[in-house]
């Protein structure tokens, strides 16, 4: 029932949002919400790996960067229109992934985290090498396509409310199919080669072939949130595949709450914020980042999320 | 009658030991197997490699018609073979219930992404039904990793028998036990062998002389005699490698 209303206020509040901002501040505020939204998805990815199959990877820009370059070259380069050029960002980010997984899953612990380092550096400089094509660190700008065009109607991500609620949309329909899918049996059989990767052989798993499933679609969701970020900023650049991204997104995943649905989404919203607050009157806002980052891992090492549940529980009984 | 399970010249070196050494070994339906021997003796090898964790250097494992030398865990696993290990091992972040659950969800392949878990009815049946025949209900809700080092061991129990497997490897079951959970372990042992082939490594030998039908005793990786538990009792090889071969001793 807590879990439910908590749920349902968050609804309210991200569905009234672009209404809400302009009662109480400035309309920018209202693309840094969208930025949190696809984000969120981001986290949601390495979330996936960490927190439901205990595979810690440092390398998920790499699917982020497919997916930028995927709808990014798709819409300047191929000339797609919007839909099938917002299909090639996830599916490239989703092909790449389970070429470097079928590699990467046959190792665990430091092992992985390390290998997927390396394939995320790999491809950062060949991107940087391929500067005719991919921009290098400048990247490549694009002009955004309609979403709709039909009989005078129009629907375009350049007006950004629309921008926001199709972020909205698309994001929420990923957080929706990890939950479907964490209810599952493949859920379950992801949870219990987490736990103990011995006793799930031993009852039947197919380890090496769940571990690439969940790497697969981890790569799909940061494929999606890099997809949602190159039209968001309307560009795609070889920075965002650096590994700087993903340690990013590992902090987010871990303080909102790893193995948690929403945890990620919180811990993203949260470091977002602290970014545009303090950035724009210290510039050396990473401190506060790092130095909380360290006490949620010190305090509460289950990340906000787990705080939260531990003390609602407690204040039930 | 034909042996369930038959090993041919199985070898398995570690650098220079030689942990299994040319073994071989044939065991009977209808009985409770035990495998006995002093440390090093080969015997949780075996069960690693009969159960697929290493592969042999050498030899061939047959099970009832298939051949499981070259298979992996898990297809080795779903013929039928289960196997509970020495230091007690389960889902600890997980219920009961869903130890269970996922053990015989796994079995059968269940793997849709876009059916509940609550919806498979037949699995959840077994379930409850297996934890009713170990007593564990009242723990089905209770995280697997804050049991009692008994109830966690009569949950691996029902992991192993929740399939219908056709064969059972117990890896020192009662090892660390009360006088009581020994008890309570053995007795469900002797139950579950009049359904399904049972193989025990035990060092208690109060336990294994009590359940054991057909005795195996190894040392250095080979086979050193096998019979009924009085046989066993009485060879000469067997009493030296466990007590030496001290003169006093043997006088005794």
């Amino acid at each position: 029932m807590k879990a439910f209303s908590g749920f349902a206020v968050l609804f309210v509040v991200l569905l009234f949002a672009p209404w809400l901002i302009t009662l109480v501040g400035d309309a920018f505020w209202l693309s840094i919400l969208t930025e949190i939204v696809i984000w969120s998805c981001f986290a949601a990815s390495i979330n996936f790996l960490f927190g439901y199959v205990g595979l810690l990877s440092f390398g998920q820009a790499l699917y982020f960067g497919f997916g930028m370059y995927g709808v990014a070259l798709g819409i300047s380069e191929l000339h797609l229109s919007f839909w099938p050029a917002f299909f090639l960002g996830p599916l490239s980010a989703t092909l790449i992934a389970f070429l470097t997984g079928l590699l990467a899953v046959r190792l665990t612990w430091h092992y992985f985290a390390i290998i997927t380092v390396v394939f995320s550096l790999i491809t950062y400089f060949l991107a940087l090498t391929f500067k005719s094509l991919t921009g290098g660190d400048d990247g490549i700008n694009f002009t955004l396509p309609d979403i709709l065009n039909f009989m005078g109607y129009k629907l375009s991500l350049a007006d950004t409310t629309t921008q926001y609620f199709f972020m909205l949309i698309v994001v929420a329909l990923c957080f929706w199919l990890i939950k479907i899918i964490m209810g599952s049996a493949l859920g379950r059989s992801l949870i219990a080669i987490r736990d103990n990767d011995v006793r799930a052989s031993l009852i039947g798993i197919n380890v090496y072939r769940l571990r690439l499933a969940a790497f697969v679609i981890a790569g799909f969701l940061a494929g999606v949130s890099g997809t949602l970020f190159a039209l968001f900023g309307r560009y795609a650049s070889a920075s965002y595949m650096f590994y700087h991204v993903s340690g990013e997104g590992v902090v987010w995943a871990i303080v909102g709450g790893v193995g948690t649905l929403l945890g990620p989404a919180i811990g993203t919203g949260i470091f977002i914020l602290i970014r545009e607050v303090v950035s724009s009157h210290w510039q050396h806002y990473a401190l506060i980042v790092g130095a909380f980052a360290i006490c949620i891992v010190i305090f509460a090492p289950e990340g906000i999320v787990g705080l939260w549940k531990k003390y609602s529980r407690r204040g039930r009984v | 009658m034909n042996p369930f399970l038959k090993i041919e010249n199985l070898s398995k070196a570690f650098g220079g030991v030689k942990a299994v050494n040319d073994l071989s070994l044939s065991l009977m339906p209808n009985k409770i197997n035990a495998i006995i021997g002093p440390n090093g003796a080969g015997k949780t090898t075996l069960f690693n490699l009969i159960t697929g964790f290493i592969k042999p250097d050498s030899g061939r494992i047959f099970f009832e018609d298939c051949e499981l030398t070259d298979l992996p865990i898990h297809q080795i696993s779903r013929l039928g073979v289960k196997r509970t290990l020495q230091i007690k091992s389960v889902f600890n972040s997980m219920t009961v219930f869903e130890n269970l659950w996922i053990t015989l969800s796994a079995h059968r392949g269940n793997l849709n992404p876009f059916k509940k878990v609550a919806s498979y009815q037949s699995e959840k049946e077994r379930v409850e039904e297996v934890m009713e025949q170990l007593d564990l209900g009242r723990f089905r809700d209770t995280p697997a990793g804050i049991l009692s080092y008994g109830d966690v061991a009569l949950l691996e129990i029902g992991m192993a028998i929740i399939t219908y497997p056709k064969m059972i490897l117990f890896d020192e079951p009662v090892c660390g036990m009360s006088p009581q959970e020994t008890e309570k372990v053995v007795s469900k042992i002797t139950s579950i062998a009049d359904q399904t082939h049972v193989v025990i490594i035990e060092h208690d030998m109060d336990v294994v002389f009590k359940i054991a039908d057909e005795i195996t005793v190894l040392a250095f990786g080979e086979k050193l005699a096998a019979g009924t538990p009085r046989e066993i009792a009485e060879n000469q090889k067997v009493k030296d490698i466990y007590f030496g071969t001290d003169e006093v001793l043997n006088n005794d």
